[in-house]
C-alpha cells in the first residue's frame, strides 16, 4: 500500500510552491470576500471565518489541480483531467485558470456582460470542471464514468488505456453517503482513473507517509484499492502523494482513496496557507516582501473582481434589487 | 456489416431484419442496440445482468461475446451509481445506454437523473447523450415493484426526453434516434409488447431512424380522437375496431414521444373530431392526461364539442392478485364506453 511507514515512495517533481501559495492567497481571499463584502452568496457560505475543513479541502483542491498539470484558459485547455469539489471551494477552479471574477460571478450572480461570457464553472472540456456538485455522491459517480478505461486506439483488441484522470475532493463524512460508495465501488470494479480525496479535521499522528487510519484502510481493502494519507499542512508532501496517486491511476492501477488531514506541528498552527507561507520564506524560495506582494496582489485582484461583479444592473449583488438579467449590451 | 472468422456471430435475435425475417418488439430493440453499437464505437451498454446473462428479458443476449466487457458492462445492483457513471461517460464522448432491469428500479437514480443529467446542459456542463431504457407496465402478474409506468416521475423535469413506443418499427427507429440524440432520453418498453405475436413485422433493411417528438396517427377517424401510447395503443385500436361496427369513427393518436409532446399533432386531430379521450395505463392523478387536457384547453378549446375525458388506471399500486390487476388496467370495454359517451355528447 502506498504511503506506508518506512516505504520510500518515488520522487515526484514538484511544482513551484510560490505559485501554489499565490493560488491559496487568492482562494482564501475569495472565500472571505463573501461575508466581508456583504455579497449575497450561494453557494458560498456567509460565515466569516474559514473553517478548518475548508482550508484543508481547498488546499487539497489546489494541489490536485496543480499536480494534474491542469489546463488553463491561457494554454488552451484539455479534456483529460477533471476535478470536482464542493461549490464553495474556489481553489481548484483558480488552479485551473478560472479568474476571481469568473468564480465570483458564478457564486453570487450572472456573468458580467462584456467581461467573459464563459460560465464560471466552465463547460467541459475547456476547464475540466463538470460541477458544481453540491453533494459528493454524484461527483464520485460521474467522475468514475469520466475516467473509465477505454480501448487503446494503438493497441490490440482488449488493450486498455486511461485517457482521463479525475479527482474528487470532499469531506471525510462523504463516506457516510451511500451514493459515494456506489460510485466508488463502480470506479473500483471498472478500474477508473479516479482519486477520491477526503478531508478530515481529526488530528492524526505526526509524521509524513503515515498509514491510513484503520477504518480508512478497511474501506480501501473492501474495495480492493489503495489508500494513502497526507497532511494538508505539508503542501510538498501532499503534492507528492497526489502526483504519485495520479500517476498510478493513470497507469490503470485502479482508483485511490486519499485522506488529507491537518496534523499540527509544534507551533500548533493548522492552516495550510500559513504553514506554506512560513515555509516558503524560511526556505528562501521567496522573501517576505515578495510574499507580502503576492498577498496584496490577491487582494487587488479580488477588489477588481468585486468592482466588476458589483454591477448594480445584475441585481444579485448585496441585495440591491430583484434578481434579473442585466440589460443587453450593458457594460461591466 | 462485415464479419471475419474471429468475430463472434451476430446474435440471431438482433439480426432478423438482415435475413428478411419479422422481428418482435423485443427483437427490434435488440437490433437497434446492436446496429448502433456496430455503427458507433462510442455506444456502450450498462446494466444489471446484461452481459453474461443477456439481460432479464434477454434483449442483450450474445452482446457480451460480440462487443466485450468494456462495451457491455455488467453492473452491481446500484442504479444510482451506474446511472451516474453513465453520465460521466457521456461527458467524455461516449454514448451510454443504461438498462434498468425493471423501470421500477429507476427510482434510486432519480437524484442523478433530475439534478445532474437533466440540468447538465443548462448549467454549462455540456450535453448528456445517454439513454436509460427498460421494461415497464402491468399485466404480467408482477405486482407493484415490477409493473409500474414511470413516465410521470420524470415528465416534470425539463431537460429530459421520454419515449414510449408501441410497435416494433417504432421501438427500433425511436431507440436508434434516442442513442444518436445529444439529449438524455428515458425509453420505456412495455414488457407486454416484448414478445407479442401480433407485433411481429418485417422491418425496413435501411437504417431506420424515427425522429423523437413526433406522434403518429395509428388509425384515422372522424368522430372522436383518442390520444394514447404504449400498450394502450393496441387496446384503443381494438376498441376502435369494435366501435366502427356501431358507426363510431375513432382516430387513434400514438404519442410515441411523451416529452416533448407533439402538440401540433394532437391539436390537428382534435380540431378535426371535436372530441378527445386520453388513455393511459399509468395512474390517474398527475397522469399525462391532465397535461394534454390543459394544452387542448389552451390551444383548441373552440373546436371542442364535448368535455375531455380520460381512461386510466386508478390511483393505486399495481395489484398482485390477477383479478385485481385485470380490474386495475384500462381495458377495451372501458375505452369503448368512454368513446360512446363522447360520441353521443
Amino acid at each position: 500500500m502506498d504511503g506506508e511507514a518506512g516505504s520510500s515512495p518515488p520522487a515526484v517533481p514538484l511544482p513551484d510552491l510560490v505559485r501554489v501559495l499565490q493560488q491559496l492567497f487568492l482562494s482564501r481571499a475569495l472565500t472571505r470576500a463573501v461575508p466581508e463584502h456583504g455579497l449575497r452568496a450561494w453557494p458560498v457560505p456567509r460565515s466569516s471565518a474559514v473553517p478548518l475543513a475548508e482550508g484543508i479541502l481547498d488546499a487539497a483542491a489546489v494541489c490536485a489541480a496543480t499536480m494534474m498539470r491542469a489546463p488553463s484558459r491561457e494554454h488552451g485547455g484539455g479534456s483529460s483531467e477533471f476535478l470536482a469539489t464542493s461549490p464553495h471551494l474556489p481553489g481548484g477552479a483558480l488552479a485551473r485558470g478560472v479568474t476571481a471574477q469568473r468564480w465570483l460571478a458564478g457564486a453570487v450572480g450572472p456573468p458580467v456582460p462584456g467581461s467573459d461570457p464563459a460560465p464560471p464553472w466552465g463547460p467541459i472540456p475547456s476547464l475540466g470542471l463538470p460541477g458544481p456538485f453540491p453533494f459528493p455522491g454524484i461527483a464520485v459517480q460521474v467522475l468514475a464514468g469520466m475516467t473509465l478505461p477505454q480501448q487503446d486506439p494503438d493497441g490490440s483488441p482488449g488493450t486498455l488505456h486511461w485517457p482521463a484522470v479525475g479527482v474528487v475532493v470532499a469531506h471525510r463524512s462523504a463516506l457516510t453517503s451511500g451514493a459515494v460508495h456506489e460510485g466508488f465501488n463502480l470506479a473500483a470494479v471498472r478500474r477508473s482513473a479516479l482519486v477520491l480525496v477526503l478531508g478530515s479535521t481529526e488530528d492524526g499522528p505526526p509524521g509524513e507517509g503515515s498509514p491510513p487510519r484503520p477504518e480508512l484502510d478497511d474501506v480501501a481493502e473492501a474495495y480492493g484499492v489503495r489508500a494513502v494519507r497526507a497532511s494538508a499542512l505539508d503542501i510538498p508532501i501532499l503534492l507528492g502523494e497526489l502526483g504519485r496517486g495520479l500517476a498510478s491511476v493513470r497507469r490503470g492501477e485502479g482508483p485511490l482513496l486519499m485522506e488529507v488531514d491537518a496534523r499540527p506541528g509544534e507551533d500548533g498552527i493548522r492552516d495550510p496557507l500559513t504553514v506554506l507561507r512560513d515555509r516558503v520564506i524560511r526556505a528562501r524560495e521567496a522573501d517576505a516582501a515578495t510574499v507580502a506582494e503576492l498577498e496584496e496582489d490577491a487582494r487587488l485582484e479580488l477588489d477588481e473582481a468585486i468592482r466588476r461583479i458589483s454591477n448594480p444592473t445584475s441585481g444579485y449583488i448585496g441585495g440591491t434589487g430583484p434578481a434579473s438579467p442585466p440589460p443587453e449590451g450593458a457594460s461591466p | 456489416m462485415t464479419e471475419d472468422a474471429a468475430t463472434p456471430p451476430t446474435p440471431e435475435h438482433a439480426s432478423r431484419t438482415s435475413r428478411g425475417e419479422p422481428s418482435t418488439f423485443l427483437e427490434a430493440i435488440a437490433e437497434a442496440l446492436f446496429e448502433e453499437m456496430i455503427r458507433d464505437e462510442a455506444v456502450l451498454l450498462l446494466g444489471e445482468d446484461i452481459g453474461e446473462y443477456g439481460g432479464a428479458f434477454k434483449v442483450t443476449r450474445g452482446f457480451l461475446d460480440r462487443f466485450g466487457p468494456d462495451r457491455v458492462v455488467d453492473t452491481p445492483i446500484a442504479e444510482a451509481g451506474f446511472t451516474g457513471l453513465a453520465a460521466g461517460a457521456a461527458h467524455v464522448g461516449l454514448r451510454p445506454v443504461v438498462e434498468m432491469q425493471f423501470m421500477d428500479f429507476i427510482s434510486p437514480a432519480y437524484d442523478v437523473i433530475t439534478n445532474y443529467i437533466a440540468t447538465s446542459r443548462y448549467r454549462g456542463a455540456g450535453a448528456q447523450p445517454l439513454v436509460i431504457r427498460g421494461p415497464v407496465g402491468g399485466g404480467g402478474r408482477a405486482g407493484p415493484f415490477h409493473s409500474q409506468n414511470v413516465e410521470m416521475a420524470f415528465f416534470h423535469t425539463p431537460g429530459l426526453n421520454i419515449v414510449y413506443p408501441s410497435t416494433a418499427r417504432d421501438a427500433k427507429g425511436l431507440l436508434k434516434a434516442a442513442i444518436r440524440s445529444d439529449e438524455p432520453v428515458i425509453f420505456e418498453e412495455h414488457k407486454g409488447l416484448y414478445r407479442a405475436p401480433f407485433l411481429r413485422e418485417v422491418l425496413p433493411v435501411d437504417d431506420l431512424v424515427i425522429p423523437l417528438g413526433k406522434a403518429r396517427t395509428a388509425r384515422e377517424g372522424e368522430d372522436v380522437t383518442v390520444v394514447t401510447y404504449g400498450m394502450m395503443v393496441h387496446r384503443c385500436l381494438a376498441a376502435a375496431r369494435s366501435l366502427e361496427e356501431e358507426g363510431v369513427s375513432v382516430e387513434v393518436v400514438d404519442l410515441r414521444t411523451l416529452l416533448p409532446l407533439d402538440d401540433d399533432h394532437i391539436m390537428e386531430s382534435v380540431r378535426k373530431t371535436g372530441r378527445l379521450l386520453i388513455v393511459h395505463e399509468d395512474t390517474r392523478t398527475g397522469g399525462i392526461a391532465g397535461e394534454i387536457a390543459i394544452r387542448v384547453n389552451e390551444q383548441a378549446f373552440e373546436w371542442l364539442d364535448a368535455p375531455i375525458a380520460r381512461v386510466t388506471a386508478p390511483d393505486a399500486p399495481v395489484p398482485y392478485a390477477p383479478d385485481l390487476e385485470d380490474a386495475f388496467l384500462p381495458d377495451e370495454a372501458e375505452i369503448a364506453r368512454a368513446v360512446r359517451y363522447l360520441a353521443k355528447y
